[in-house]
């Protein structure tokens, strides 16, 4: 296991090298111009043209690509060409919202979406099943932004039970950390609950024809041991697959979530600057998340081995 | 029901979980408490905090260095200048307590207010004017103008000091006052120091609020204090000027990117201030109980529609002609804006209202069949006209259509390209042809306060590529006539100066006025005490 790790994580150089060449030369090659953003829209030609030459912009590319990357190498993801803040302190500063809604979200999905998926496929073809389908096909269909305006509608502006944006960090104490994150959670997880209860009923469906499973209930089997004790430990392969593929679409999920309940999280963050075209934070940004999409593939190849006997690394 | 409950129950199973009724009835009554408990977490009852929510979040905090609006009405808190203006444009002395001209007009006197403190607890010394001027100087146009007449500044002694000019020059207190952007806020001479080119990180002013670096996040929050140790003047407060009373003890300025939920959170008591609620929610705001939705400001944003003078068709003055005339003001306004409370034609060049409003030289108001006629006599050969819209900005994408739609009546061949407000702010520098990415049109709107007289309403500059504006609209007669607006100092003159300005302007038609409008604030209607001007400034506001 040890030496699969070193080689998965030896093999993700490349992939973050790559990235990070991508992503400098599309930014580049994109439309806009930081100075022009810097210096507002009301600046003169003369004003942005000075700026672009104070920020090294009017260096030629290679220039620029090795200025960054040996800063990189050091661990040093520069400095926001906005707010002149390091890129490691925004990241870190925004870090936390988005990880609590990340966690919230992968929490109540799982809690929830899971026994929907072995209901569903328990019940398949009944009523139940065509419940727990509807809901997660609206789930998935239904953009984020508007199932969260929905729910401010609802929850905050009609009943008063909940604020509409904002973030309060969990030392606020667990009572205003609950009532800020949870619109935001429930928006987030009915999509990506939606994805785990329809792929839970797929892989369970597919294990409840297999021979072993008749055996286990001619054995006289509870129903509910056999669907625990043996078709689901066998289907969690697809369903920790989804999970993980899911944990990345949470991210870009957040994007939007952040957006329309105020979270100041790294989606938020994303987007002013892509904005701005504030390019070491972009940069940042994406190396960053690049590095925890790998993370999360080697968690996932290791829950595999954990909950399938079979697989050895 | 029996089904029901057993599917309920293998559910529990699946979890792991068991389950009693009293267990969910307990459970049931903790979520309502927990519901009461969690609504006292985003109330806002706190009457010495004032949450506010500008156009956008605070990003730069060096008002000298980016001029956009939101960066000025931070500096307006945090520094103070040397004189504000009043509601008639009229500069009156802020910092200044005394002030003299020379009988020759050349050297100009100030001598500061006794005991004013920065927020380091520095006091304000004429060396930290003088610097903050020259600062200021490099940067904006009317600095920059005013620079070139300077011979010299002089530090007289710790609360005096003057500033000599070459020759007499009549707008140095309406430059010093000027409170469009960039603003000439004083700050420390070891900031003011800095190039203008460079961003300043370090905020301490004298104004009213100190900002609060420690709790400063970019894009998020900025939070001020009320500055224990400001001395405010005698005078009512009226516009930028007179006593600047801060009646809270704490701004927190929330930054919400979308309207939407900024109007959200305003109608659920979680902010105190919208500074630009979105337009098409303001009927369902006015009749929110407990928010007012009130035109503060009265100054107002103007729109203006920029030809390319230096690609064909509109290097062409009858075919520029031919677009003057083809626009409607109010087909413009009713698109962009919507609610005929909040908008109005104003053919005036340098704002409707103000000194130097005159219609001089505007038509009379469209007129297709001659814009057509126009069109034919300015020999249009269905050359591509593109329009650049910046689609992510309502007020700015919705111009653009509207503006498509008028050339397409008269015969004209458009396209419309769509992009996010950056791109455009980049696209528009392009000077080169169509076929390389070039443009034809483009449009966006000034604050009334940026375009007052010819030195700051940079549409009739006439520098063409030689500094002028986007569309580099050139002519000799506009350089010519600016710098006899700069030289002269009788008031009545310059004003026949402006009105052949105006004429020359409309007349090549350097860019298309098209409107004005206001934007209301939206506020919860405990807060008292907004004051109109240019910008939401948090002086003088209490909550109740």
């Amino acid at each position: 296991m040890l030496r699969f790790l070193i080689k998965r994580l030896i093999a993700t150089l490349p992939v973050v090298v790559g990235v990070a060449i991508v992503v400098f030369l599309i930014l580049r090659l994109a439309p806009g111009d930081p100075a022009a953003v810097l210096a507002g829209g009301t600046a003169t030609p003369e004003t942005v043209a000075e700026i672009r030459q104070k920020l090294g912009l009017d260096a030629p590319l290679l220039t620029q690509f090795f200025t960054w990357a040996g800063l990189v190498l050091h661990g040093n993801l520069g400095t926001s060409i906005i707010t002149h803040q390091p890129v490691w302190n925004l990241i870190l500063q925004r870090a936390e919202p988005t990880l609590s809604l990340g966690a919230t979200t992968f929490v109540v999905s799982i809690v929830f979406a899971v026994p929907l998926g072995v209901l569903a496929a328990w019940y398949h073809q009944t009523w139940v099943d065509r419940v727990v389908m509807i809901i997660s096909v609206l789930g998935f269909s239904i953009p984020a932004f508007v199932v969260g305006y929905l729910l401010v509608y609802l929850f905050a502006i009609d009943l008063k039970w909940l604020p509409v944006q904002g973030f309060a960090n969990i030392s606020r104490g667990i009572g205003p950390f609950i009532s800020y994150i949870t619109l935001p959670t429930i928006t987030l997880s009915l999509f990506y609950g939606a994805l785990i209860a329809r792929i839970t009923r797929a892989s369970i469906l597919e294990v409840l024809g297999e021979d072993y499973i008749r055996t286990a209930r001619a054995k006289g089997l509870r129903e509910s041991t056999v669907m625990t004790r043996h078709a689901l430990r066998v289907a969690a392969g697809p369903i920790i697959s989804i999970v993980g593929i899911g944990l990345a679409m949470l991210i870009s999920g957040a994007l939007i979530t952040e957006s329309v309940f105020n979270l100041p999280g790294l989606g938020r963050l994303t987007v002013d600057a892509v904005m701005s075209r504030d390019y070491p934070v972009i940069q940042g940004l994406i190396l960053v998340l690049s590095l925890v999409y790998i993370l999360i593939n080697v968690l996932v190849d290791i829950a595999y081995a954990v909950v399938d006997p079979r697989i050895r690394y | 029901m029996k089904s029901v409950s057993r599917i309920f129950s293998h559910a529990l199973d699946l979890t792991g979980w068991s389950i009693s009724r009293r267990s969910v009835l307990t459970g049931a009554l903790a979520t309502a408490l927990s519901g009461t408990l969690l609504g006292s977490a985003w109330a806002q009852d706190d009457r010495k905090t004032l949450r506010i929510v500008q156009s956008t979040a605070l990003k730069v905090v060096d008002p000298i260095f980016q001029n956009a609006y939101p960066v000025r009405n931070h500096g307006y808190l945090v520094f103070d200048t040397l004189f504000g203006v009043d509601d008639k444009y009229r500069p009156q002395p802020q910092m200044v307590k005394d002030w003299s001209l020379s009988d020759d007009k050349l050297t100009y006197s100030f001598t500061l207010r006794p005991g004013l403190k920065f927020h380091d607890g520095t006091f304000v010394k004429s060396g930290d004017c003088v610097a903050s001027i020259k600062r200021w100087g490099s940067r904006d146009t009317m600095g920059r103008i005013l620079m070139d007449r300077v011979a010299s500044m002089n530090v007289v002694d710790d609360s005096t000091f003057t500033i000599v000019l070459k020759e007499p020059y009549g707008m140095v207190l309406d430059s010093i006052a000027k409170p469009g952007t960039y603003v000439p806020f004083i700050m420390p001479k070891r900031l003011a120091d800095t190039p203008a080119d460079q961003q300043v990180t370090e905020v301490v002013g004298s104004g009213p609020f100190r900002f609060v670096a420690g709790e400063f996040q970019p894009g998020v929050r900025a939070v001020y204090e009320k500055f224990a140790d400001y001395i405010p003047r005698s005078e009512p407060p009226v516009w930028t000027s007179g006593g600047k009373v801060a009646r809270v003890d704490r701004i927190e300025w929330i930054g919400m990117p979308d309207s939407q939920t900024a109007a959200n959170a305003l109608m659920n008591g979680e902010v105190d201030f919208v500074e630009m609620p979105p337009l098409d929610m303001l009927d369902i705001l006015e009749q929110t109980q407990g928010v007012v939705v009130k035109d503060v400001m009265h100054v107002g944003y103007n729109n203006a529609v920029y030809p390319n003078w230096l690609n064909p068709p509109f290097n062409n003055q009858k075919i520029r002609q031919a677009l003057l005339l083809s626009l409607n003001q109010k087909d413009v306004l009713a698109a962009q804006v919507g609610n005929e409370k909040y908008y109005s034609e104003c053919k005036a060049m340098f704002v409707c209202g103000s000194p130097y409003a005159t219609d001089v030289g505007a038509p009379a108001g469209p007129d297709i069949e001659k814009a057509k006629q126009l069109l034919k006599e300015g020999g249009y050969k269905g050359e591509k006209v593109v329009i650049l819209q910046a689609s992510d900005i309502a007020m700015h994408g919705a111009v653009s259509p509207v503006v498509a739609q008028a050339l397409r009546n008269i015969g004209m061949n458009v396209e419309v390209q769509p992009m996010d407000i950056q791109t455009l702010f980049t696209r528009r520098g392009n000077q080169a042809p169509i076929a390389e990415n070039g443009w034809s049109i483009y449009n966006g709107y000034w604050q009334s306060v940026d375009i007052l007289n010819p030195i700051t309403n940079v549409g009739v500059s006439g520098r063409g590529k030689n500094g002028g504006w986007f569309g580099w609209a050139e002519d000799e007669q506009l350089v010519s006539l600016r710098q006899d607006f700069i030289k002269e100092t009788d008031e009545t003159k310059r004003k026949q100066i402006v009105e052949k300005i105006q004429k020359r302007a409309y007349d090549l038609v350097t860019y298309v006025p098209a409107g004005m409008f206001n934007v209301p604030y939206a506020y919860r209607d405990n807060v008292k005490g907004l004051l109109s001007g240019p910008g939401p400034v948090f002086w003088n506001v209490s909550k109740d």
